[in-house]
């Protein structure tokens, strides 16, 4: 069988009454990934590359990351999970789903990027130049060797964004998710400016404002931030006014710069 | 000095200072990378082109009532603008 033909046989299209989205066998007991943003109606089905469908359940389901897993009677043949840690910008990639209702349609392209979209994100999204349409999310994005590297999960600038298959696995063996500050954040020479708040993030919650510094790079900022789960907070140098002050973040608690 | 257009929690917008010349007009006024610029002589500024309304050449010299929020607390400064190098 064709590398190609593998990956259609893998994805699957998954129903929920309103929408079509894709999602990939994970294993060959029933596990189906897909998006979250794919299942928001309560009438889940699975159909297979075969036309056969069953219905499925929802087993986990995690709207910030945007996955959702699922568990169906539907035997199908489970894709070969790769190592997205290895990828590199410029290979080639190949997504499979079904695109505006085209059954295990499938497009190429080339990694253009791994990362978050912008300074500070979280998301280390694998950026690739392949034409994705709605019905694309929840499928699958393969490497030139047919193993599974992402979960294709939207488009933008003309670049399909897909959630990595090493964060898949994290999601489905229930590692915690790292922690983040949820600001939006310009570099400066003093450091990193902040101008946006995500509402009810944990930047908001510690009083973070629009315009202090945060006196560290992006690298040592996720480093103080995974420091929280150790030790329960993370104290964040800062500039507010031109005044360095310590900004104490607790893990759902509130904190004041000091 | 550097800008960036930002949305204040009352709604308001603003424009953050990123950058500030040593020894430029925002410097002398005391400005600080970090404050959020939201109006020049009495009106609101949102966008740098509604600041570089302020700064003609017909300008230079006088001051000029800028409005900012810094760490949250709402401070007027007086601005002296400066002939572009």
């Amino acid at each position: 069988m064709s590398l190609i033909e593998r990956l259609r046989k893998s994805t699957v299209q998954v129903t929920d009454g309103r929408g079509h989205g894709a999602g990939v066998a994970w294993d060959a007991d029933g596990a189906i990934v897909t998006n979250a943003h794919v299942i928001r109606g309560r009438s889940l089905r699975v159909i297979g590359a075969d036309g056969q469908s069953a219905p499925a359940r929802i087993v986990k389901h995690d709207s910030e990351r945007d996955l959702a897993l699922l568990e169906t009677e539907l035997r199908v043949p489970p894709a070969s999970i790769g190592d997205s840690s290895a990828l590199r910008p410029g290979e080639i990639v190949f997504a499979v789903g079904n695109p505006r209702g085209h059954a295990g349609a499938v497009t190429m392209g080339t990694i253009h990027a791994i990362g978050p979209l912008q300074l500070g994100a979280r998301t280390n999204w694998i950026q690739a130049d392949v034409h994705l349409a709605p019905g694309n999310s929840g499928g699958l994005l393969a490497n030139a060797a047919g193993e599974l590297i992402g979960i294709n999960t939207m488009v933008m600038n003309g670049l399909g964004l897909a959630i990595s298959s090493n964060e898949v696995r994290r999601f489905i063996n229930g590692e915690v998710e790292r922690v983040r500050l949820g600001v939006e954040m310009i570099p400066s020479r003093e450091g990193l400016v902040v101008v946006g708040i995500e509402h009810a993030s944990l930047a908001e919650r510690a009083h973070v404002l629009i315009g202090d510094v945060l006196r560290c790079t992006a690298g040592e900022l996720r480093d103080l931030l995974a420091g929280i789960q150790q030790n329960g907070s993370a104290d964040i140098p800062i500039l507010r006014g031109g005044k360095a002050k310590t900004l104490r973040v607790h893990l759902g608690t509130e904190a004041r710069a000091a | 000095v550097g800008l960036h257009p930002v949305s204040l929690p009352d709604g308001r917008g603003g424009l953050v200072i990123l950058s500030i010349e040593p020894e430029g007009p925002a410097a002398k006024a005391g400005l600080f990378v970090g404050d959020v610029l939201v109006a020049i002589g009495g009106e609101p500024v949102s966008d740098t082109d509604d600041v570089q309304a302020h700064l003609g050449a017909d300008r230079v010299g006088k001051p000029v009532e800028a409005a900012i929020v810094r760490g949250g607390a709402a401070l007027n400064v007086t601005v002296v603008p400066g002939e572009r190098a």
